[in-house]
């Protein structure tokens, strides 16, 4: 079964926001990227494919499975199998202070909430100091403390050469990325900087309702309920 | 974090003292704790003494080896697949085995080397083709549970059918039922623990690969982990040890599905702690229930399965009611 | 920004690994599984090597023992013809010491025949150094086997079935020995044997049959311990019986005995072979449990008791103990039907229901029905007929007397065969 269709794009650092309704295909994107669906054609990042480019990379899915008994110290054990040393362990802790939830190491996973279980697995997936991060939907489940929290480290990261690419419905996150891609039906549909493609006829059209721009810096986009 | 650091010196301490135990208890009571210490300190002891010793040496050794296969097995099964459920038996071997070993008797063949490599063989066999049904079925996990257990039910069922013709015959392959460490003789300790030690070296060495389970098979994979095939050679590495103890000693059941629980309630889910903690809960369960077995129908053996069975489930029930509210798995 | 420093790109490497206390502890468990598993085998060792010192020194016995055999006989033969001459004169006391010296020179031939080796019913080769004294069996039939070649002194320890379940005259004597504390019991080997109240016994001779139970294990378990195991054959036809016979007199020392034993049964069954002659063969059902009703088939030693008493096995088609359906038994119309009554459990009434329930009155056309031959078997007759062991030519004479009374001058046996209504002539009593 083919989710994507004719999808063709290069980007070069910084921030990558994919956007699209429901189905749209940003998930088998991101995957796609990550190396963990099939693909035809060719993906190549750094010049190397995704299989080759593993360790240089992590992927946060939208919903993990992690094993409701795991303490959050052993997630980012697992996450870091590879490396020996315990430097990442250092890591890991002060990305966990970042986020203010350093007591997560010692707690199960049952005993978190979604957004706690979140910032662990982003701060496990940070601690092993990838130069491509791939988020889908990273603001999920999170509150608005958190989701600031989140995006600031994000920008900062991206100001320092790592590459983020991030599937999202937050459509004010799209206005702040370098890039934007917008996805509809399997199909890329625009490509390019937010002032170029987030307009409102595009965005009404992709998301079958009506989007009206309500602020123009930093620029805002909500769907015309009211 | 106390309770971890106490277990790493409660374990081995509790090892020790049921092989000590094993050692001096028998219905020759004339052997006792007194007596082992006089062999061990080099005074020597009248020759029956030393052939009972010997005897119970045997047995204590072919318990630990089924213990720390058993629960080594089942730890890694679980933690891979990550369901408290599942036991070292769910590729279906013990069927296998038993199967074969009907078959050899049936067949007229009784002696116990044959046998042996008989349910060696059709603990093998049976693996196989389990495995590979699963492979080409998906890989996915509850694809090798369902495999596993629909292979169990055909093999009993073929059995119970040979079953029947064999008369007088019956007991020798009640034997391969039951699970005892009474017969066992050197060379298949030897042959079993070899196949033992080895699939379980293999499967430390997976150690940190089986780790990354815990995060669920996207995040695994997208590290590099091909969790499919690490699956398989769990399964299959887990699986031969399984057989291995089968061959020699019969299905001995509940020591691979309760000692990984343990070593969870205290080590979570890191298997790389887990591993060492329930091999040796297993030895050390394999061998206070041959104890067991060998006081409670005095002078008489209860065969090791229902041991293992009668106390283990309670001990289950007791760890379910104990983590209470706490998350199940 | 944990971990990428000035520059984004982490090049870190560090290459201190740390100890992994879990491994370490996994290492120590396996080890000590190791040095466990080596310490039983080197235990072993040591024993088994103590064993073959005493092989060795066995069969250097053996060879003296033939030197001496040759120049006792020499001398004895000279002594003897001496001795002849003088015995006619002299008073009895003198012969009197001289019966002293033959049985002295028996009990001494005996020892010489030592050591032997014997081939046993699984091809395994036992070498027994020296007279057995210290004798274990682990079944009834083995048990039987001693008492009848006249080894019952040399017992140490009988199975337990052996002290609930033998016939007579043998339980007699094992009852006495079990009494007097000579014999132990040794647990079930049917069931649950244990290994350890065998080797406490310290046996020199341990005799089992094939296949029977755990036998075949505890053969394997103790032979590693260097203790002669003899495996029998198991009881499926008559030349079985012999061969055990002549094999555990050959191992205990008594090939005198056994082999008048096995001289006189085969005498008991070539007078019962001329007694048949004239008879023709009579079709029969032998029926070991009802509902589900098995029978026996061909293929096992009754089918072939069935034969040499004169009959013939209505179900002699079907191998092992098929089940069968009532309507099977009125097919195959049997002129005989015996039906084992499994300790009171069973007689003909319980036949007749199960048949009369299934197809109804058609059963009276049964010819055992019609003609009044149908038999329940009691008592100990009934492991006569399903365990015979040592006593299958005394089955054998049982069936012919239920089969063709009329060679045993035998108006009508009775509806019920037990030891009280029916007498065996050949057997001993």
């Amino acid at each position: 079964m083919k989710i994507l269709n004719d999808v063709s794009f290069e980007h070069e650092g910084g921030t990558l926001v994919v956007i699209g309704p429901n189905g749209s295909g940003k998930t088998t994107l991101l995957r796609s990227i990550a190396g963990l669906t099939r693909y035809s054609g060719v993906v190549e990042i750094e010049g190397l494919s995704p299989a080759r480019y593993r360790n240089y990379m992590s992927y946060v899915p939208a919903q993990p499975s992690l094993d409701p008994m795991a303490r959050g110290l052993d997630i980012g054990l697992a996450m870091n199998y590879r490396s020996p040393g315990n430097l990442w362990r250092q890591h890991f802790r002060e990305w966990l202070a970042t986020f203010g939830v350093e007591g997560l190491t010692n707690r199960a996973i049952f005993t978190m909430s979604s957004g706690e279980q979140r910032l662990l697995l982003i701060a496990a997936a940070l601690s092993r100091t990838p130069r491509l991060l791939l988020l889908d939907e990273p603001t999920a489940f999170l509150d608005m403390t958190n989701q600031a929290k989140v995006m600031k480290v994000l920008a900062e990261l991206s100001r320092s050469g790592v590459t983020i690419v991030m599937a999202t419905h937050d459509l004010h996150y799209a206005s702040l990325a370098d890039n934007v891609a917008v996805l509809s039906k399997g199909r890329l549909v625009a490509f390019g900087s937010p002032r170029e493609v987030l307009n409102e006829g595009l965005l009404s059209k992709v998301y079958s309702v009506s989007i009206k721009k309500v602020n123009d810096d930093p620029p805002l986009f909500l769907p015309g309920l009211f | 974090m106390k309770a971890r650091g106490l277990t790493w010196a409660l374990l081995p301490a509790l090892l020790l003292a049921a092989c000590l135990a094993s050692v001096s208890v028998g219905p020759y009571s004339k052997v006792g704790i007194v007596q082992v210490f006089e062999a061990l300190s080099g005074r020597g002891a009248p020759s029956t003494y030393l052939y009972i010793l010997s005897y119970r040496l045997m047995r204590t050794a072919a318990a630990i080896v089924i213990g720390v296969s058993l629960a080594s097995a089942g730890a890694s099964l679980q933690y891979t697949l990550r369901n408290p459920l599942v036991d070292p038996y769910l590729a279906g071997v013990s069927s296998g085995a038993l199967l074969g070993v009907t078959l050899m008797i049936y067949l007229g063949h009784t002696g116990f080397l044959e046998l042996y490599v008989a349910a060696l063989a059709g603990g093998l066999a049976t693996l196989a083709a389990v495995t590979l049904i699963s492979l080409l079925a998906g890989g996915g996990a509850s694809t090798f549970l369902i495999t596993g257990v629909a292979a169990s039910y055909v093999l009993t069922g073929v059995t119970m059918f040979l079953m029947i013709g064999l008369g007088p015959k019956l007991p020798g392959a009640l034997y391969w039922m039951f699970g005892s460490v009474a017969f066992v003789t050197r060379p298949l300790l030897l042959r079993s623990a070899a196949v033992a030690a080895l699939s379980i070296a293999g499967i430390a060495t997976l150690t940190r690969y089986i780790n990354t389970f815990m995060l669920g098979d996207d995040v695994a994979k997208s590290l590099g982990v091909s969790t499919g095939l690490l699956r398989t050679t769990v399964f299959a590495l887990a699986s031969s040890a399984t057989s291995a103890v089968v061959a020699m000693s019969g299905p001995v059941g509940f020591i691979g599905l309760v000692s990984p629980w343990l070593a969870r309630r205290v080590y979570g889910s890191s298997f790389s702690l887990a591993l060492p903690a329930a091999a040796m809960i297993g030895a050390t369960l394999a061998v206070a229930s041959d104890i067991a077995a060998r006081l409670i129908l005095y002078p008489s053996e209860a065969p090791l399965t229902a041991v293992t069975s009668v106390f283990g489930a309670p001990l289950l029930v007791y760890i379910l009611l104990k983590s209470r509210g706490e998350s199940p798995w | 920004m944990p971990g990428y420093g000035i520059q984004a790109l982490p090049e870190l490497r560090d290459a201190r690994r740390s100890v992994d206390v879990p491994a370490s502890v996994l290492a120590i468990t396996l080890a000590i599984m190791v040095v466990l598993v080596a310490l039983s085998a080197y235990s072993l060792s040591e024993v088994q090597s103590i064993n073959r010192r005493l092989s060795s020194l066995s069969s250097s016995v053996s060879n003296i023992n033939n030197t001496i055999m040759s120049e006792v006989s020499a001398k004895l033969a000279y002594e003897s013809e001496e001795l002849g001459s003088l015995l006619s004169g002299l008073n009895s006391s003198v012969s009197y010491e001289v019966s002293r010296l033959n049985s002295t020179i028996k009990e001494l031939s005996v020892s010489l025949r030592f050591p032997v080796e014997i081939v046993d019913a699984l091809n395994e080769t036992v070498f027994i150094p020296s007279a057995p004294t210290r004798v274990v069996t682990l079944d009834p039939a083995a048990t039987e086997d001693v008492i009848a070649v006249g080894a019952a002194g040399q017992l140490v320890g009988i199975d337990n079935n052996s002290l609930i379940y033998l016939p007579p005259p043998f339980n007699y004597t094992v009852n006495k020995l079990y009494e007097n504390g000579s014999v132990k019991n040794i647990g079930s080997t049917y069931t649950s044997p244990s290994i350890e109240a065998i080797l406490s016994l310290r046996p020199d001779l341990v005799i089992g049959t094939a296949g029977w139970g755990y036998n075949n294990y505890i053969a394997s378990v103790l032979g590693q311990y260097g203790i002669p195991v003899l495996l029998l054959p198991s009881y499926n036809s008559l030349s079985d019986v012999y061969e055990s016979i002549i094999m555990v007199g050959e191992a205990t020392g008594h090939v005198q005995q056994a082999v008048s034993t096995v001289e006189r049964d085969s005498e008991l069954m070539a007078s019962l072979e001329s007694r048949l002659s004239n008879y023709s063969p009579v079709s029969v059902a032998l029926v070991s449990w009802i509902n589900p009703t098995y029978v026996t088939g061909g293929g096992t030693f009754q089918d072939s008791m069935i034969s040499l008493a004169g009959g013939v096995n209505v179900f002699e088609n079907s191998t092992g103990w098929p089940v069968i359906s009532a309507e099977e038994m009125l097919n195959s119309n049997p002129q005989v039907i015996i039906v084992m009554s499994n300790g009171g459990l069973f007689n003909e009434t319980s036949l007749i229901q199960w048949l009369s329930s299934s197809i109804g009155p058609a059963y009276e056309n049964i010819s055992a029905i019609k003609y009044g031959r149908v038999y329940v078997v009691e008592g100990w007759y009934e492991s006569l007929l399903s365990e015979p062991a040592v006593l299958l030519p005394y089955g054998v004479e049982l069936l012919a007397e239920v089969l063709h009374p009329q060679a045993f001058n035998i108006t009508q046996p009775p509806g019920v065969i037990s030891p009280s209504t029916l007498s065996l002539p050949g057997a001993t009593s």
